[in-house]
C-alpha cells in the first residue's frame, strides 16, 4: 500500500503545481503575500489578470505569519507585493528593512498623503472605521456618541464588544492610547470590562447579530460588517441587519474623530517584479479597484469620488480622527498589554 | 534480537533527528532571542490559561472516556437495535473538525438561534469540553474496541466462575485489562485539545495557545511565543512520561488473543433501547446534526463556492494527506520496531513524535526555520535561486508528518505489544529471518494498525488547519484552509461547500476503515492468513 502511496503522491506533486515550478518564464507576473483572505483579494486580482495579461500568484495567510515569512527568506523571497488588513504589520515590515521605497505619481496624486508612509514604504487602499451601533428603536437622547461614553455607568451590563485577541480592537486601543495616554486608556478598557454585556465571544457580525436580538443596547465593530449581513444570503441576517444603526462616534468639537485603519500595501525589499507590483498596486487605487472595496467588502475607498454602494452611503460621512497611522502600529505591543492588565479576555 | 544492529540503530536516530528538528528550531528560537514578555504575561493572563488548559484536558478527556468506553463495551458485549451500524458510526464524528462543530453550536445557541430558549453556557470551559469530547472520542472508541475484543476470553470466563455478575464485568475485567488502550487514547486527546486553537478562540475560552497566538500574532514577539511552546513541550514530555509509565504498569495485554470469541448478549425491550440511545447520542450531536447545518448552510448558500479552486482544494488536501500518511506509517513503523526491540533507547522516539501537543502554526514555524536556511546554503553553494524546500509542498507534509507522528506511533506500538517475543523466536529456530518474519508473521497484526492509523492520520491531515497555512506554496490552498478563511469572515454559507467536501473526504476514509476493519474479516484473514503463513514457515 505504501508504495502506492508514493507514486499517487510524486505524481501530484509534480504535476499538481504543488513543487512551485513556474511552467511559463515568458509569462509577466507578480507574487503576492496578503493577508486579506483569498475570497476577498481574489476576484479583484482576476480582474487585473484580465486586464493587463500579469498573472498574480496568491498567498494568503495571517498578517504576522506573512511578516514573519517574508522576514526569514531574506533576499530569496518570491514576495514582490505585501498587502496587509491593518496597520500595525505593514509598519513593523518597514521597521524590520522588509520593504523598498517606491513611488509612482499617479498613486501620490490620488492617495490622500495621511493615508500614506512620507517616505512611501507603504500606502493604504482601503479604509475601515471602528463603530458603534445600537439598535433602530433606540431613541435619540440616549444614544452614545462617543467611545468613551461606554465606559460611563449607564451603560453597564449593556457594551457588545469581541475578545482582545482581535487586531481591530488592538489598534482601537492604539487610537485611544494616542489620544487619551495610556493611563486613561487603560481606565477605559477596565471600565468597558465592567460594562459588557457578556464575555466577550465570536467574530464581529456575532457582536451585532446579538445586539439586535437585545442581548446588549451597544456594539462596536467594523462597519463593513454591518453591510455584509444587510446583503447576506440569509433573509435571517437581513431581517436582523435592519434593525441597526450606524454611530460614527466621536464626531463633536475636541472630540479626535473616529478611529479607521486601513488595508495597506507595499513593495518588499527583495521583489523581482516592482513594474507589475507597481502596476497591481496602481490598478487596485483606480477606479475598478476601488469600487470594488466600497461595494464588495463594504469598506471606504481611499480616493475621493468613487462611487459608494448604496449600503455604505446611506451610513452618511463621518470625520476620521487624523492620527498618523503609524503610531497605531507602533503601539500594538502596549494595547495587547493594557488589554492583559484591564482583564480584557 | 530484531534490528539490533548499530546501522540500523544510526539510521532510527537520524530519521527520529529529522523529526526533532522543526521541534529543536523552535526551541533555539526560544532561548536565542531576549524578550521580557513572559513576565508580563505570566503576572496577567498566564495564570488564566494554563488553568483552562488543565480544565479543558481534565474535562474532554472525561468525558471523551465515558462516552468512547461506554459505546465500545456495549458494541462489543451486547447485541441491540442498529448495533452493527453504530460499530462503524461510531467514528464518524472524526471526520467533523472540532471548530466545525463548535460553529454550528454558535450558531443554535446564538440569542437568535435555533436552540437559543436552552440557556446553554457554550462559551465556557465546560461548553469547550462537550465539544471537545464529542469530536474526539472516536479516539477511545476505537482503541477501547480492539482492546475489549481482543481481551481473552479466559479473563471472562474466570470472573463468571467466581461469580462476578456479567453487569460488574466490565469495572472488575474489562476495564482494567483496557487500561492500556484507554491511557493511549485519553493521551491523544489531552495532546489534541493542548494544541486546538480554532475552537477555543472562537468559543472565547483562552487557553495556553491563546497565549503563544496572542504574544506572536498580538504582540509580534516571536521569541516568546516560542519560549511559550518550549514550556508546553516540556509538559507533554511529562505527560507521555507518565502515560507511558501507567502503561508499563499494566503490561498484561493479551498474548493469547485468538482464544475464541466472547458470545454477545441479546438486548430486548428497555435495555436494548437504552443502549442504542447511549450510542446514538454521539453520533447524533457529534456528527449527524451538525452535519446536516453545514448542508443546509450549503443549501442556502447561492454566492458560489462550487467552482473548480473548490476540486483543486479537494485534490490539494487529498495530496497533501496522502503524503504525510505515507511519511508517517513508514517512520512510525520503523521507529515502532525500534521501541520494541530496545525500549530503553526511547527518548529520542519520545522526543520526535511530541510534535502532536504543539500547536500546527509553531510547528509550521519549525519547519520553515530549518528549510530556509537550506534553501539559503543552497543559494550560496549552488547558486539556486527560488526556495527550493520552504516554498513547495514537501514543508508541508514535512509540518503535518511531526504534528501527527504519535498518532501511528501509538496504532503501531499497541499492535506491535500484542506479538510475543516467542513468537519471533520460534520463526528464528525454525529458519525464518529477519523480514520475512516481519512480512509474515508481523504483517497480519500489523495491517490493521496502519489501516487505523492511515485513517487517523488523513482525517487529521485534511482537518488541520494551522501548520499548512504558513507553508503551502502560491495558488494552493486546502479545503481546511478555505473554509476557515471564509467562515472566520462571517461568511458561513460560501465556507459550507468546501466544508462538505473537507467532511466528505474523511467520511470516505472513516467508511474504508470500517469496511476493512470489520471485526469478523479481520478475524478471518488474520488466522487465515497466520495458519497460511505459519505452515509457510515451517516448510
Amino acid at each position: 500500500m505504501l508504495r502506492f502511496l508514493l507514486i499517487l503522491v510524486a505524481i501530484a506533486a509534480i504535476f499538481g503545481g504543488y513543487l512551485g515550478i513556474n511552467s511559463n518564464p515568458e509569462q509577466r507576473e507578480v507574487n503576492l503575500y496578503s493577508s486579506q483572505k483569498l475570497h476577498l483579494i481574489q476576484p479583484i486580482t482576476d480582474r487585473f489578470t484580465e486586464e493587463t495579461g500579469i498573472k498574480v500568484n496568491l498567498f494568503t495567510a495571517g498578517s504576522a505569519q506573512i511578516v514573519t515569512k517574508l522576514k526569514e527568506e531574506g533576499e530569496l523571497s518570491p514576495a514582490d507585493l505585501l498587502l496587509t488588513t491593518d496597520i500595525g504589520y505593514i509598519y513593523k515590515a518597514k521597521k524590520d528593512g522588509l520593504l523598498q521605497p517606491f513611488h509612482s505619481k499617479a498613486i501620490d496624486a490620488v492617495v490622500p498623503p495621511y493615508l500614506r508612509d512620507p517616505e512611501g514604504y507603504w500606502l493604504g487602499f482601503a479604509q475601515r472605521a471602528r463603530v458603534l451601533f445600537v439598535r433602530k428603536d433606540m431613541p435619540e437622547e440616549q444614544r452614545p456618541s462617543t467611545y468613551e461614553e461606554l465606559a460611563d455607568d449607564p451603560w453597564k451590563g449593556r457594551v457588545l464588544i469581541r475578545d482582545s485577541g482581535s487586531v481591530y480592537n488592538q489598534s482601537l486601543m492604539g487610537y485611544l492610547i494616542h489620544r487619551l495616554g495610556e493611563e486613561k486608556a487603560l481606565a477605559w478598557a477596565k471600565a468597558i470590562v465592567a460594562n459588557m454585556a457578556r464575555e466577550p465571544q465570536g467574530f464581529e457580525k456575532d457582536q451585532l447579530r446579538a445586539l439586535a436580538v437585545g442581548e446588549g443596547d451597544v456594539a462596536v465593530a467594523n462597519t463593513y460588517y454591518l453591510g455584509l449581513l444587510l446583503n447576506s444570503d440569509e433573509e435571517k441576517d437581513r431581517a436582523l441587519a435592519s434593525k441597526l444603526d450606524v454611530i460614527f462616534p466621536n464626531q463633536g468639537e475636541g472630540e479626535g474623530g473616529t478611529h479607521v485603519n486601513i488595508r495597506g500595501g507595499g513593495i518588499p525589499t527583495y521583489a523581482r517584479n516592482i513594474d507589475e507590483a507597481v502596476e497591481l498596486l496602481t490598478f487596485l487605487l483606480g477606479e475598478e479597484g476601488q469600487h470594488y472595496f466600497a461595494s464588495t467588502t463594504y469598506e471606504f475607498p481611499v480616493v475621493e469620488g468613487v462611487e459608494l454602494s448604496d449600503t455604505v452611503k446611506s451610513w452618511g460621512e463621518f470625520t476620521p480622527y487624523p492620527q498618523p497611522l503609524e503610531t497605531i502600529g507602533a503601539l500594538g505591543a502596549d494595547a495587547v498589554k493594557i488589554f492583559d492588565n484591564a482583564g480584557w479576555k | 534480537m530484531l534490528a539490533g544492529s548499530n546501522s540500523a540503530r544510526l539510521a532510527s536516530s537520524v530519521l527520529a533527528l529529522l523529526f526533532i528538528l522543526p521541534l529543536a528550531a523552535v526551541l533555539w528560537l526560544a532561548v536565542s532571542g531576549q524578550s521580557d514578555t513572559l513576565s508580563h504575561l505570566s503576572a496577567t493572563v498566564l495564570p488564566n490559561y494554563i488553568g483552562n488548559a488543565l480544565l479543558l484536558m481534565l474535562g474532554s478527556g472525561a468525558l471523551a472516556l465515558l462516552l468512547g468506553v461506554s459505546s465500545a463495551w456495549l458494541i462489543t458485549l451486547y447485541d441491540f437495535p442498529a448495533r452493527r451500524l453504530f460499530e462503524w458510526a461510531m467514528l464518524l464524528p472524526l471526520a467533523l473538525p472540532a471548530y466545525l462543530l463548535a460553529m454550528v453550536y454558535s450558531e443554535w445557541l446564538s440569542p437568535a438561534g435555533l436552540l437559543a430558549s436552552w440557556q446553554v453556557p457554550l462559551h465556557s470551559v465546560a461548553g469547550a469540553c462537550v465539544l471537545f469530547a464529542l469530536s474526539l472520542y472516536p479516539y477511545i472508541y476505537m482503541l477501547a474496541r480492539i482492546a475489549f475484543r481482543q481481551q481473552c476470553v479466559t479473563l471472562y470466563e474466570a470472573a463468571a466462575m467466581l461469580g462476578v455478575p456479567r453487569r460488574a464485568w466490565w469495572w472488575r475485567v474489562g476495564m482494567p485489562a483496557a487500561r492500556p488502550a484507554l491511557a493511549i487514547g485519553t493521551a491523544l486527546i489531552c495532546m489534541e485539545v493542548l494544541a486546538d486553537f480554532g475552537t477555543v478562540s472562537l468559543l472565547g475560552v483562552p487557553s495556553f495557545t491563546t497565549g503563544i497566538y496572542r504574544v506572536w500574532y498580538g504582540m509580534g514577539d516571536l521569541t516568546a511565543a516560542a519560549q511559550l511552546s518550549a514550556y508546553l513541550l516540556c509538559f507533554v514530555l511529562a505527560l507521555m512520561l507518565w502515560e507511558r509509565t501507567a502503561r508499563r504498569n499494566a503490561n498484561y495485554a493479551s498474548i493469547h488473543r485468538a482464544r475464541g470469541r466472547l458470545e454477545r448478549i441479546s438486548l430486548s425491550g428497555l435495555a436494548a433501547w437504552r443502549a442504542t440511545i447511549i450510542c446514538a447520542l454521539p453520533v447524533l450531536f457529534g456528527f449527524a446534526l451538525p452535519v446536516l447545518q453545514w448542508v443546509s448552510w450549503a443549501l442556502t448558500n447561492q454566492q458560489g463556492g462550487w467552482d473548480a479552486s473548490l476540486l483543486h482544494a479537494f485534490v490539494t488536501s487529498l495530496t497533501i494527506a496522502l503524503g504525510v500518511v505515507l511519511v508517517v506509517l513508514s517512520a512510525a513503523k520503523y521507529f515502532a520496531y525500534q521501541l520494541r526491540s530496545h525500549p530503553e533507547r526511547s527518548w529520542l522516539i519520545r522526543l520526535a513524535a511530541s510534535g502532536y501537543a504543539i500547536p500546527g502554526s509553531v510547528i509550521a514555524l519549525g519547519v520553515f526555520l530549518p528549510l530556509v536556511a537550506l534553501d539559503k546554503w543552497l543559494a550560496l553553494n549552488i547558486g539556486t535561486t527560488s526556495l527550493l524546500f520552504s516554498g513547495t509542498i514537501i514543508a508541508v507534509i514535512m509540518a503535518c508528518s511531526v504534528r501527527f507522528l504519535a498518532l501511528a506511533l501509538a496504532q503501531y506500538e499497541s499492535a506491535l505489544g500484542t506479538i510475543d517475543h516467542t513468537m519471533d523466536d520460534a520463526a528464528t529456530l525454525l529458519g525464518a529471518n529477519i523480514p520475512r518474519i516481519r512480512r509474515e508473521i508481523h504483517a497480519p497484526f500489523l495491517h490493521p494498525a496502519m489501516w487505523m492509523a492511515g485513517v487517523l492520520i488523513l482525517c487529521d491531515v485534511v482537518k488541520e488547519l494551522p501548520a499548512t497555512i504558513l507553508l503551502r506554496p502560491f495558488n494552493q490552498d486546502t479545503l481546511a484552509v478555505r473554509t476557515f478563511e471564509l467562515a472566520s469572515d462571517g461568511r458561513i454559507y460560501q465556507a459550507a461547500p468546501s466544508a462538505l467536501a473537507m467532511i466528505l473526504l474523511s467520511v470516505l476514509a472513516v467508511l474504508c476503515m470500517a469496511r476493512l476493519q470489520h471485526p469478523e474479516r479481520t478475524q478471518i484473514m488474520r488466522s487465515s492468513h497466520f495458519t497460511h503463513s505459519s505452515a509457510r514457515a515451517t516448510t
